[in-house]
């Protein structure tokens, strides 16, 4: 069931009114029940729902017997397993072909054929798996006990407004959840209501209407001059950060709408005026597991170098979370290489952070308030869209070498009547333009303000119903209907 | 003073379902104020309606209500005639009604108003079979809007079961539908999923092709089809008889360009020669279908159940055609079958019967035909007496004629004229026959 679907919007409604129905103890089951059901509604994971299961059950008795065991090698034999289960089932249908491939290429060398399977993920596979691994890990380490009720432990893993794009839960904040379901707060429902609905508009509206245009030149980049191929690899950062949290922002607010303060995924990203912070605000719930189950695992083990090899290994530490999450969001190169330049623009930040900071006070132009900030996220968005080309090229079936070619090329040709003219034959016309701008300035203005849902709550029924009405119906004229899926959903 | 635990305050069962309650009723009542929202996309979509889901395609629908209007349309030959037709009815006020209501085929498009008299729309199209002209009867019906009178013009191809390009034209769907509802006859009709149709009311992208519609629409000044395409229907204004294309007359009648109407008897019988030689509905008629036949007295039957007045009119073909078919009788038998067959069935249900397939029967000269199927509507003025005579079961001028001619004594030689032997009424310009059919 996908989020921006009518048949979501009646299965939702059902349930907030099922959820303030039933008596609390049994409000868990509903969920799961619900979940469920959310989940099955597709016939392709109807199909694999037995991974969701196994997933569910092989991390729950893992956790049980690594909580009652007190010999750190038994326990660490059940992580060990658990691990193998979830990472298996992630590389058996995420990654199998990919690598199958690669060793294709090797083998193909002395006359050897790339293996194949004709395969197909579970949607949320890469979240489930990853919110399995991190409550397993938690209890291998003593952060977390485990959970005894393996229903509530199978609402925790396919908690519906979660499990297709997350954000990726931790067992400590929503478990507490589970296990005192919120009375009902009419403020907290209309909050999250008007978060729903702001994340309607975000990806119906922005992203969806740049992704017009960003397709049409990425699925034929050999076809497109310069200026388009500029235009198309910045909006497409732009079109992925308002897909994805316009995403997360339906997840929440329906969350909350039940009674749930599930974790924030973004904090304004392009806000960010160095990369480092630019990463501190995007997709946080999964940067925020790498750094928990990745970095800092690793730090601890690299715990004893001094000097510039303990720099280095700290350097290393922060470049290899990147490629990992490269080859979470998919399997192939165009990922990997996204990650590898972003684990490099990362390392090169952190290590030329001091003198850069020095030569900042000597740039005159720095001096200019406000025109520092301005230049500094102008950079981040710059290297964020440098590395985001691979990402686009790999999601349309271009080719991101074509693209950076393309780059140079068609400058001065046309005028600007001729590229205005080419772009609106592309999907950007005047009017799309400016209602682009214009929502995107409102979007980036209201957030700037803090989390909306909060937010709408404190201000006027002048200002409420007026924005009410405006999304609706900005919804209603721009809003692309029935054309695309979440891009993040398919990770 | 001790610190003493907060006592839990225990809410009653009533005052928890009623605030419960009020809350929904609340959050009900704050929804409803989105309704507006919802209402204007729903009569937005039914207004513009681009790709004719409700008030059907845009084209058929801006001529419709051109012809509603009482405006004479260009480009008739470019017009999807049924589709007009079926949004004519659809849009037809049930107070403008008209009286008399033709149906039949192109060979029937010149009966005009001042011929019928009172209020009438000729519902004739171009190429009509018998699924046509039951259907057309079946869309008046269906929207309540049937006439006093039906004038069905009956060629003679409704009878021919052996060609299966007749119905190619029909609307398919609509037919079962009339067997099945009129008729009681079961058939392949299956309701239609109108919540599907009506699910298009609420979808945003469904309104939001309306809106770009209605706006180019506003800037351009042009109405133009779904694709963008101009509609190339306009009323027309001037002079009638200088037109340079076929045009609709709001009676329903076509009135032919200036260029046709003015053909000289070489293009004429040119043109008779070229339909002789393809006589398209009349192919493989070897004998009167009994199936078609026997759906024909149904409906006829039904219409009649329906309380409505019946007229059957033939309309003659030119008389080299008759002559061609007469001569090659091969593949043709059931032709002459047909109009013996009807005049009895006229007989036995007491329904006036006008015209023939024979020109000469009826005394219409070769002078007064268009081509080999269409005659002018001076030939009607010969053969038909106007509804209301004919509902009297008076006689048309011809017969009147024939009487005076022959005197009161002798109206025997009238039936004879009628139902004569064809051979009788092969009145053609011999020399001009012989030396065309050889060439």
């Amino acid at each position: 069931m996908d989020f921006n679907t009518l048949v979501f919007l009646g299965f939702f409604a059902g349930v907030a009114v099922l959820t303030y129905c039933v008596p609390r103890p049994a409000k868990p089951y509903l969920w799961l029940l619900a979940s469920y059901a959310f989940y099955l509604y597709k016939p392709e994971n109807a199909r694999l729902v037995f991974i969701l299961i196994s997933v569910t059950v092989v991390t729950w008795v893992c956790a049980l017997a690594m909580d009652s065991v007190p010999q750190q090698a038994t326990r660490r034999l059940f992580l060990v397993v658990s691990l193998g289960v979830c990472c298996g089932f992630l590389f058996f249908f995420k990654y199998f072909n990919f690598f199958g491939e690669l060793l294709g290429g090797i083998t193909g060398l002395f006359g050897g054929a790339a293996p194949h399977l004709d395969l197909i993920a579970p949607l949320g596979l890469s979240y489930f798996t990853f919110q399995s691994l991190g409550y397993v890990i938690d209890v291998y380490l003593h952060q977390t006990k485990a959970e005894r009720n393996p229903l509530k432990y199978a609402l925790f893993v396919s908690f519906f407004p979660c499990i297709f794009t997350g954000p990726i839960e931790r067992k400590e904040h929503l478990m507490a959840q589970f296990e005192h379901p919120r009375r009902f707060d009419y403020d907290r429902v209309a909050g999250g209501l008007f978060r729903v609905l702001w994340g309607y508009v975000k990806k119906m509206v922005i992203a969806d209407n740049i992704g017009v245009f960003v397709r049409a030149v990425y699925s034929a980049p050999d076809q497109h001059t310069g200026p388009y191929l500029l235009a198309a690899s910045l909006l497409f950062s732009y079109q992925i950060y308002m897909d994805f949290s316009g995403c997360c922002d339906i997840a929440i607010g329906a969350g909350r709408m039940l009674g749930f303060d599930l974790l924030e995924n973004f904090n304004r990203p392009f806000a960010a005026k160095t990369y480092t912070e630019l990463w501190n605000r995007w997709h946080m719930s999964l940067t925020n597991w790498f750094k928990d189950y990745i970095f800092t695992p690793l730090s601890f083990y690299n715990r004893g170098a001094e000097g510039f090899l303990g720099k280095l290994q700290g350097w290393f530490n922060i470049f290899i979370i990147f490629p990992i999450s490269g080859l979470w969001h998919g399997a192939s190169l165009g990922y990997v290489i996204w990650g590898v330049l972003n684990g490099l623009f990362m390392v090169v930040g952190k290590a030329t952070a001091k003198k850069r900071r020095k030569l900042a006070k000597k740039n005159p132009l720095y001096q200019v308030p406000h025109l520092q900030g301005f230049i500094q996220r102008c950079c981040v968005y710059l290297l964020f869209t440098a590395c985001i080309v691979f990402f686009a090229a790999d999601l349309y079936g271009g080719q991101a070498g074509i693209v950076f070619a393309g780059l140079f090329t068609g400058w001065g040709q046309a005028g600007l009547a001729q590229l205005a003219s080419g772009f609106a034959a592309l999907g950007l016309g005047g009017s799309t333009v400016l209602m682009l701008v214009a929502s995107s300035l409102v979007v980036e203005l209201i957030e700037a303000r803090g989390p909306v849902a909060q937010w709408i709550r404190t201000q006027r029924a002048w200002v409420r119903w007026p924005l009410y009405y405006g999304l609706c119906l900005l919804l209603l004229f721009f809003g692309v209907f029935g054309q695309s899926a979440y891009i993040y959903q398919q990770f | 003073m001790t610190n003493q635990p907060k006592r839990k305050k225990k809410r009653s069962l009533v005052r928890t379902l009623l605030y419960r309650f009020f809350t929904g009723l609340e959050i009900l009542i704050k929804f409803c104020f989105f309704i507006p929202i919802l209402l204007f996309m729903v009569w937005f979509s039914h207004k513009v309606d681009i790709s004719g889901l409700f008030q059907g395609e845009l084209a058929p629908r801006e001529v419709a209500n051109m012809l509603l209007a009482g405006d004479t349309v260009s480009n008739y030959d470019k017009m999807d005639e049924r589709a007009v037709l079926e949004l004519y009815v659809q849009n037809l006020p049930e107070e403008q009604v008209p009286e008399t209501i033709a149906l039949g085929s192109s060979r029937v498009l010149q009966l005009q108003q001042e011929l019928v008299s009172g209020s009438f729309f000729n519902m004739g199209l171009s190429g009509a079979s018998a699924m046509d002209v039951m259907n057309c009867f079946y869309l008046l019906d269906k929207e309540g809007k049937l006439p006093k009178n039906l004038i069905i013009e009956v060629d003679p191809w409704l009878f021919n079961g052996e060609n299966p390009t007749l119905n190619q034209q029909a609307d398919t769907e609509l037919f079962p539908e009339f067997l099945q509802n009129a008729l009681g006859i079961e058939s392949d009709y299956q309701e239609p999923d109108k919540l599907e149709l009506w699910k298009a009311l609420i979808d945003p992208a469904y309104f939001q092709g309306n809106v770009k519609y209605a706006l180019k629409q506003r800037a351009t000044g042009e109405t133009t089809t779904e694709d963008g395409e101009s509609i190339p229907f306009q009323p027309v204004s001037g002079d009638l008889d200088q037109l340079e294309y076929n045009a609709k007359a709001p009676d329903g009648t076509v009135v032919y360009q200036a260029d046709f109407r003015n053909w000289n008897y070489d293009q004429i019988m040119a043109e008779v020669l070229d339909q002789a030689g393809t006589l398209d509905g009349l192919h493989g008629f070897s004998q009167m279908d009994p199936y078609w036949t026997d759906l024909f007295e149904r409906f006829v039957s039904y219409v009649q159940s329906k309380n409505v007045n019946v007229v059957l009119l033939l309309t003659p073909y030119h008389p080299f055609i008759i002559k061609y078919v007469h001569d090659n009788p091969q593949g043709f038998e059931g032709f002459f079958d047909v109009e013996p067959w009807l005049r009895s069935f006229a007989q036995e249900h007491n329904i006036p019967l006008y015209g023939s397939y024979h020109a000469s029967r009826i005394g219409v000269p070769e002078s007064l035909f268009y081509d080999g199927l269409h005659c002018k509507p001076e030939a009607l003025k010969l053969y038909f007496p106007g509804i209301e005579a004919a509902l009297q079961g008076l006689q048309t001028s011809y017969e009147a004629q024939y009487l005076e001619t022959y005197g009161a004594d002798n109206a025997d030689l009238v039936t004879n004229a009628l139902v004569g032997t064809t051979a009788d009424c092969l009145v053609v310009d011999e020399e001009w026959f012989a030396k065309a059919s050889t060439s």
